[in-house]
């Protein structure tokens, strides 16, 4: 290992004529049966290598909910080898960062850091595959800072309200739970548990690789095939979760509303949406679109009536996502509790206007300009390209779809976003949730049937 | 501040291919085709950059930086003005950071909504940020807009409407941004409590959002004349990095920014503010301040006196809080995090460094149950214990090696280059002060480190420790 402090003279040698010079920079590679997809970029001497798992959390037991991100967070805790201390210290002198995402139906271990550090840092990373121990005591630190943090989301009222609005939105489906855990559910995980979970993904699970770097990074094959022992195929590990909602549990005619009071509040925090079913979610960049001219950037619509029209907040957004077989789409805003009406109304009323068709073909125009021009951007970052690629990749979309986004968006007409608008943001088929100070109460039950919940059940 | 440093290695121009080898245990480069002068060197100091920068400062001070790169059709457009927090007199706290809402109002020639729907309707993004030093403005945009955002930018900077309705909405936005925060975040109150303290009675001792009572009685007219005074081009520097010709483009703003007038109001200003002796820390440290707060655990933040921007000490302090806290491995971490018995949720180093003063703080939050009194102890022996047990050969590799990856990973993007090139200019009147950084880097020994350490915590008791937790008293 080079321990100088090494900087190497770049170049950049890559110049954008046209979309199929981005497709031409993915490379697919089959490594003994280990399917690798690579994004080569010779600028810098940095990498980063992916390895995507083909089951998530709902791998987990409703009981040990959490199972597979403490799995996969408590890895570098520990072999027979090596202390936790050891390993992260290897790491760190590496200034290898690890980015572990676990979802539902697929899990991720992002690694990155200097290419000429690949294979002692790989060798470390297989090493902690084949032999994580799970330290009685490392799980024990895990869960009181796990635990901690579920106690400590009561002070921050956004990520509160997007926990509780999550669990409310998909509530009577399979996706309900999540990844993360209940403090209930994490308690009860055990070291054998841990230890069984990442036999499952080592020998059952599907994985494929996804590289970012210049050309040498392909001293990294043998580590993976001899050192990880991942062989795709010859290890039988073929297993990829598909989880398939085509119906709705509940069809909602009316809005209820569902408050969630938190202490000394002075703001109350918004969040209105639906679950999307296979066929409401079909459609992934019209979803976008209809997201994006409601609220994605300054220009939206909710950003106008909502804070430069009135001054109510801060910020407004809309989303709308698709997984293979259902999505999720929603608004999220906050403001005073003195303009909580106020701004709920003027969201509704926003949505119903789109719904009907009251904006401009300047301002619909201008949106889907905002999507098709604004596409590139996802293509500067080596590390936006690649997420794409996963996400393309576990929905078994083609890259064209990709590489094609803006002609799709510029295709759109006004009443096929009037269309998707009705479909996932008509008002009525929305939930929503308020955190904020009990006395929001009074001016909810104005606007409708309201449901009181205790933000501790959610924990 | 060491990881605003830069390493950037980059001929954006080139078309050719490079590739990296290793001969006899040192790294060298292999170019095929048309390449840069460089040297290739192990050694930070002993690298010679190739930065394909063109500056230049016009008649009325604006100073224009320019950098190709063709990577893909875009570009990233950066202002940086100036003028901060530190600016504000009593009475108009805020004004800055309100000014910076206000900059997106409108001109005569292009209203109110104009601005974001030329930058979203072309594909583009943008916003802006205001500190104690500096308010910068940026936008990320295909390259087929490039002219007319020269143009509206240009505009903008002398013409800006501040209509009387837009200006009131305004305040009630500023007003919720500033609960969501300050007030209604408990991280917000401590580290404006802790900058309030250690700033007290130096320009630096405004918080950047301003007060509740100067936000509700700024006037339009206050806000219009801070404009004025701070708003011109012999105030402002400009940064473009993308893909154009640099040549081109460097035409294109001499006409549109080229007869703004100065403004004769900046240099007396600057002049008058610029006094080592105004920022002279006159904080009360060795004492403990406690603030009620939404934190059902306490939070805290340990603070000592630093240096400014730039100052040799101040990137071995950088080092050093990276040695106590930048990384699972780091001492702090393993001794209060992820120890047999943790005390805290998590703990943060920081080294603050601000164009005539700094603050090196540690900031963290106790685990449910944890005794505060006891975590002070605990921190205050570790902080000691660090000088003689931490600094190490290796630690010091391994903050550079972490801080080299940072680099290249900024280097991605057009703007990352572009707030590297502004920070260098802003900060230093120099594009290239990050030679003198990196020589600095290169030179620095754990003994120093160790040094540096010694003296900031050898007298642990000297640090102003603020927390915040929901069971103080009001």
């Amino acid at each position: 290992m080079q321990n100088k402090f090494l900087f190497l003279v770049l170049l950049i040698t890559l110049s954008f004529n046209s979309y199929s010079s981005l497709s031409e920079k993915i490379e697919k590679f089959v490594w003994d049966d280990l399917e690798v997809v690579w994004i080569k970029d010779n600028r810098f001497p940095t990498y980063s290598l992916t390895a995507y798992f083909g089951d998530g959390a709902l791998s987990d037991k409703t009981e040990l909910m959490g199972e597979t991100q403490m799995m996969f967070n408590l890895l570098s805790s520990g072999t027979k080898k090596y202390s936790q201390k050891q390993i992260s210290d290897i790491l760190d002198f590496y200034g290898v960062g690890i980015d572990t995402q676990v979802t539902h139906e697929y899990s991720s271990m992002e690694i990155s850091g200097l290419v000429k550090d690949v294979v002692p840092t790989m060798k470390m990373v297989c090493h902690l595959f084949t032999s994580a121990t799970f330290p009685e005591v490392e799980i024990k630190n895990y869960k009181e800072h796990a635990l901690s943090a579920l106690d400590g989301i009561v002070s921050n009222h956004s990520a509160l309200a997007n926990r509780i609005f999550r669990e409310v939105a998909l509530e009577n489906t399979p996706i309900v739970r999540p990844s993360e855990g209940y403090k209930a559910t994490l308690t009860k995980i055990k070291q054998n548990h841990l230890r069984q979970k990442l036999d499952y993904f080592n020998k059952q699970v599907f994985r494929r690789i996804y590289l970012v770097g210049p050309d040498n990074l392909d001293a990294v094959k043998d580590v993976l095939l001899n050192d990880c022992g991942w062989r795709g195929k010859s290890q039988k590990a073929m297993f990829k979760r598909e989880l398939v909602i085509s119906k709705k549990s509940e069809t909602i005619e009316e809005n209820t509303f569902y408050l969630v009071p938190v202490p000394n509040a002075n703001q109350a925090q918004i969040r209105i949406g639906q679950f999307l079913t296979k066929d409401e979610a079909s459609d992934e960049e019209l979803m976008q679109l209809s997201a994006s001219f409601l609220g994605g950037g300054f220009s939206s619509k909710l950003m106008q009536e909502l804070r430069v029209k009135r001054g109510l907040t801060y910020s407004a957004s809309a989303y709308a996502s698709a997984q293979k077989n259902y999505g999720r789409s929603g608004v999220s805003t906050f403001t005073k509790n003195e303009t909580i009406k106020e701004a709920i109304l003027t969201v509704k009323q926003v949505l119903t206007d789109v719904a009907n068709g009251n904006f401009s073909n300047e301002e619909f125009n201008a949106s889907k300009e905002y999507l098709a021009g604004g596409y590139l951007f996802g293509f500067e970052q080596n590390d936006d390209f690649i997420k794409n690629i996963i996400y393309f990749d576990h929905m078994n979309r083609p890259y064209d779809e990709l590489y094609n986004f803006p002609e799709a968006i510029r295709k759109f007409s006004k009443d096929e976003l009037i269309s998707s608008v009705k479909k996932i943001f008509t008002f009525q088929k929305q939930k929503i949730v308020i955190v904020g100070d009990a006395k929001l109460l009074n001016d909810l039950k104005i606007l409708g049937k309201v449901i009181v919940l205790d933000y501790k059940k959610f924990l | 501040m060491l990881y605003t440093i830069l390493v950037i290695l980059l001929s954006f121009s080139i078309v050719g291919c490079a590739n990296v080898k290793s001969k006899n245990g040192i790294k060298e480069e292999v170019n095929y085709g048309p390449t840069p002068n460089r040297k290739i060197s192990n050694n930070l100091n002993e690298i010679e950059l190739n930065l394909s920068v063109v500056k230049k400062v016009l008649p009325n001070g604006l100073t224009i930086i320019l950098a190709e790169n063709h990577h893909l059709p875009i570009f990233s457009y950066y202002t940086f003005y100036k003028v901060g927090a530190v600016y504000e007199e009593k009475g108009i706290t805020g004004a800055a950071h309100f000014l910076e809402h206000l900059m997106f109002k409108g001109t005569k020639k292009y209203p109110p909504g104009s601005f974001d729907k030329i930058i979203e309707g072309n594909g583009g993004h943008n916003n802006a940020f205001t500190t104690l030093d500096l308010t910068v403005y940026h936008e990320v945009l295909p390259i087929k807009v490039m002219d007319k955002i020269i143009e509206v930018e240009a505009d903008r900077m002398q013409n800006l409407l501040l209509e009387p309705e837009a200006f009131e909405k305004e305040r009630n936005v500023i007003l919720e941004e500033r609960k969501l925060r300050y007030e209604n975040s408990a991280k917000g109150q401590l580290f404006q409590k802790m900058l309030e303290e250690v700033y007290v009675n130096t320009p630096y001792g405004g918080s950047v959002i301003g007060s509740v009572a100067d936000l509700k009685s700024v006037t339009r007219d206050q806000i219009y004349t801070f404009f004025k005074d701070f708003y011109a081009p012999n105030n402002a520097v400009l940064v473009v990095v993308g893909d154009f010709d640099a040549k081109d483009v460097l035409s294109t703003i001499e006409n549109a920014y080229g007869d703004i007038p100065a403004s004769l109001k900046i240099a007396p200003t600057i002049a008058q503010r610029s006094d080592p002796k105004l920022f002279k820390h006159q904080g009360k440290y060795a004492r403990d301040l406690q603030v009620k707060g939404e934190s059902p655990e306490p939070i805290f933040a340990y603070a000592f006196p630093s240096v400014k921007i730039g100052d040799r000490k101040g990137i071995v302090l950088d080092l050093l809080s990276d040695i106590l806290a930048g990384g699972d491995s780091s001492y702090l971490i393993q001794k209060l995090v992820k120890s047999e018995s943790p005390q805290l949720q998590d703990i943060g180093v920081s080294n603050y460094s601000l164009n005539k003063s700094g603050t090196f703080f540690i900031s963290g939050e106790l685990l449910k149950g944890k005794d505060l009194k006891t975590v002070k102890n605990s921190l205050t022996k570790y902080l000691k214990s660090a000088c003689t047990e931490a600094i190490t050969e290796r630690e010091i590799l391994k903050t550079k090696n972490k801080y080299m990856i940072s680099v290249f990973r900024k280097l991605e993007t057009n703007a990352g280059l572009a707030s590297f090139l502004g920070e260098n200019e802003v900060n230093f009147n120099d594009t290239d002060f990050y030679k003198k950084e990196f020589e600095i880097i290169e030179s620095i020994t754990p003994s120093e480190v160790a040094t540096v350490c010694k003296q900031l915590f050898n007298n642990i008791n000297g640090g102003l420790f603020v927390s915040v937790w929901n069971k103080y008293a009001k």
